[in-house]
């Protein structure tokens, strides 16, 4: 069963990202700030981490590129959550955290299903 | 000429001048020299420095035909000011000029950057809450967490629907706001637009069943490619086949396809009630409805054919509109079909939005292979593609390298503080490793142009045309090199000095030891040493010790020139650098040749 860290500092967004993804029979960490996410990612070691672009303290990106900064999370894929859906937002996740793809809210359920099963499938 | 004529014409410029004084925007006159000569009091304010100051200097922004740009300007301590300026020749004093009026947009500038962070926040804000909205509904309505009754189940179905529609409406809105501040970003790809229009269609069919209207796509062409936003595209063309059956009762709405030049057209024709006349001006404005749609549950935010208008618009197409009342309408819009330089140039232009970010200045630089070679060679396209990926794996983080034209490759990379000229020679030895990795009879001519973001441009077309204009063909740059020979030997040097000047190279000197040769390189600059090792007095494996050495020298590449093995055990003591490269004597035209381009 993989194991996903959804990173969000709403916690609605969360529990409903969780909830389904449990329903779909994945294992589900959460993390509500870019800061606890790389902690946990470290202890936890998921499959996968779904991070949130737009948070306090340090944003998606910063936390996404330290992700892949650390040896310990580097081989970890990531998907990021933009509610904003800007072209130069997409490039950034792509380009500097090298996601590997992004979802733009609100999302449809099979859409967030498929861009999970895709990137689990990659690596 | 008599005095009279002087008088007025002295009295003509004093009046000009007042007037000149008195305009709120700056203006400045430049001679041809573009040497200021005069400049009002808000050219000063605007300038941060005094007219006595400006009148006889240069005045610093490259003034030309073009009738407006757009330039940043930091003032004397002060802040950084925008500066929109118009052009226009006069005669001023007898002598050709430009006016330069300057206009401050610093203020403006500001606002639009609010109102752009607030069109992006806000469509955080609500996108957000609808989300969770929608995601929680949609859970529970899926009664993956609990069986429901009917009636539970149905008012959640209600629920979701008008969650979708309150979702489309937050989307309408943004996209006017975007598109009223010149901001709706495309995604473009190539596609393929006849079977996108026909799975439009395809999705209005129960609907036109259910209205018993004919449906029809009349396609006389196949496989037209639009460089184009799928999304936006599918939106435009099903909110004018909606628009149709919402207006039409009886009849067919009928679709067609055109392939008109350079564009492509479509066409949407209904049978319906058609537009008035004075109602045909308003169709494309906001919140307009004209007449009356169906129920309320289908009627629109009015937004529609604003939107749609403004999604062709970006794409650079046009959308208009035929109609007499109870003869039915119909709706035309053309997209341009797909152009590489168009796409290429939007690809760019996003890149330098996403490099903005972390970067001031953003260097632009074109590659362009020249297809003859001063032995009429022909590049080689397999050269030229590992030299793309070279160029690309040497880039790291805000950096791309793409190809442009087929003989082109560009590269855009987020300057970091350097100057343009370091990253060129960073991609100029590139080029150089791949071709003398590539064997001995490669030949890479090719000719360098770059542009700096914001310095030289705000817009990509314009960028590239400095770029272009700037080009200039390496091997000429190479030939001016200077390459000093370091031979106690007079006639092995003098025929290496020949061969080179018959490669063309114009700046080939000779020294004939080692003393001489470190005497020179302090005096000039070299960007070339060829050095024998085996000399009396100063051998030259000593000598370039010393050259790695001194700072000012130390990357000065050397070629060693060598009638034996060279000793590298030897060279090691002196030398840190991994790799050496040996010209061994006797040598060759090609081996000369291939040394010497690589290292410059």
């Amino acid at each position: 069963m993989s194991k996903i860290l959804v990173v969000d500092d709403n916690p609605d967004i969360v529990e409903l990202i969780a909830s389904r993804l449990e329903l779909s029979n994945y294992e589900v960490i959460t993390a509500a700030s870019g800061e606890e996410a790389l902690l946990k990612a470290v202890k936890e070691k998921p499959d996968l981490v779904l991070l949130d672009v737009t948070m306090q303290g340090i944003d998606g990106f910063e936390t996404g590129c330290r992700l892949k900064a650390d040896p310990a999370t580097r081989h970890i894929p990531i998907i990021m959550v933009t509610a904003k859906g800007e072209n130069a937002d997409l490039l950034r996740a792509v380009n500097v955290v090298k996601a590997a793809g992004y979802i733009v809210k609100p999302f449809q359920p099979d859409k967030l299903l498929e861009k999970v099963a895709q990137a689990l499938k990659k690596t | 000429m008599g005095n009279p004529d002087e008088k007025n014409s002295d009295s003509r410029e004093a009046d000009l001048r007042n007037i000149i004084d008195s305009i709120a925007d700056g203006i400045v006159i430049v001679d041809e020299n573009e040497t200021v000569r005069y400049a009002n009091p808000a050219a000063e304010e605007l300038l941060g420095r005094k007219g006595s100051e400006l009148t006889g200097s240069r005045f610093g922004f490259a003034v030309s035909e073009a009738k407006r740009s757009e330039a940043q300007i930091t003032r004397a301590g002060k802040d950084i000011a925008v500066v929109e300026t118009h052009t226009a020749p006069i005669e001023w004093q007898g002598r050709k000029s430009w006016l330069v009026s300057l206009r401050d947009m610093t203020k403006r500038k500001e606002i639009e950057k609010v109102k752009d962070e607030f069109i992006s926040s806000v469509s955080h804000e609500l996108r957000t809450p609808l989300a969770a909205i929608r995601e929680s509904v949609s859970q529970v309505h899926e009664e993956a967490l609990g069986p429901l009754n009917e009636k539970q189940k149905k008012f959640l179905s209600i629920c979701l629907r008008n969650t979708d529609r309150l979702a489309r409406i937050v989307n309408e809105l943004l996209d006017i706001a975007k598109i009223e501040a010149g901001k709706l970003e495309l995604k473009r790809e190539v596609i393929d637009i006849v079977p996108l229009a026909e799975s439009v269609v395809a999705s209005f069919e129960a609907l036109a069943g259910a209205k018993s209207l004919q449906l029809k796509v009349q396609n006389s062409v196949r496989n037209l490619e639009v460089y184009a936003d799928k999304d936006k595209v599918a939106e435009v063309l099903n909110n004018l086949v909606n628009n149709a059956m919402k207006f039409t009762a009886a009849g067919s709405i009928a679709i067609a396809f055109k392939d008109a030049g350079d564009f492509f057209e479509c066409s949407v024709a209904d049978t319906g009630r058609g537009i008035a006349e004075d109602d045909m001006n308003q169709l494309f404005d906001k919140f307009q409805q004209v007449g009356k749609a169906g129920s309320s549950t289908d009627k629109g935010t009015g937004l529609g054919l604003v939107i749609t208008k403004g999604i062709v618009e970006t794409h650079g197409g046009k959308i208009w509109a035929q109609s007499q009342p109870g003869q039915g309408s119909i709706f035309s819009f053309s997209l341009p079909k797909y152009n590489q330089k168009v796409a290429l140039y939007e690809n760019i232009s996003y890149i330098i939005e996403f490099l903005k970010k972390d970067y001031e200045e953003i260097g632009l630089f074109i590659i362009r292979a020249d297809n003859d070679g001063p032995a009429g060679e022909k590049k080689s396209p397999a050269l030229f593609s590992t030299m793309l990926a070279a160029l690309q794996a040497s880039l790291s983080g805000g950096a791309m390298a793409d190809q442009g034209e087929a003989n082109e490759i560009i590269v855009l990379t987020g300057l970091a503080n350097r100057p343009p000229s370091a990253v060129l020679r960073d991609l100029q030895r590139v080029i150089r490793q791949t071709v003398f990795a590539s064997g001995a009879e490669a030949v890479f001519d090719y000719s360098f142009g770059q542009a700096v973001y914001p310095r030289d441009a705000r817009k990509v077309d314009e960028l590239f045309k400095i770029a272009y204009a700037g080009l200039r063909p390496q091997s000429q740059e190479r030939l001016l090199r200077r390459i000093l020979i370091v031979d106690d030997e007079p006639s092995v040097a003098a025929v290496l000095k020949r061969l080179l000047e018959n490669l063309g190279y114009l700046a080939v000197s000779v020294v004939n030891g080692g003393a001489e040769a470190l005497t020179a390189v302090k005096k000039d600059r070299y960007e070339l040493l060829i050095v024998d090792l085996n000399m009396p007095q100063m051998s030259g494996y000593e000598l370039i010790g010393r050259l790695k050495e001194d700072a000012e020298t130390k990357d000065t590449p050397v070629l060693i020139m060598s009638g034996y093995e060279v000793n590298m055990e030897r060279l090691k003591q002196y030398m840190r650098e991994k790799a050496i490269f040996t010209l061994t004597k006797p040598f060759g035209e090609a081996q000369v040749r291939k040394f010497v381009e690589y290292m410059l």
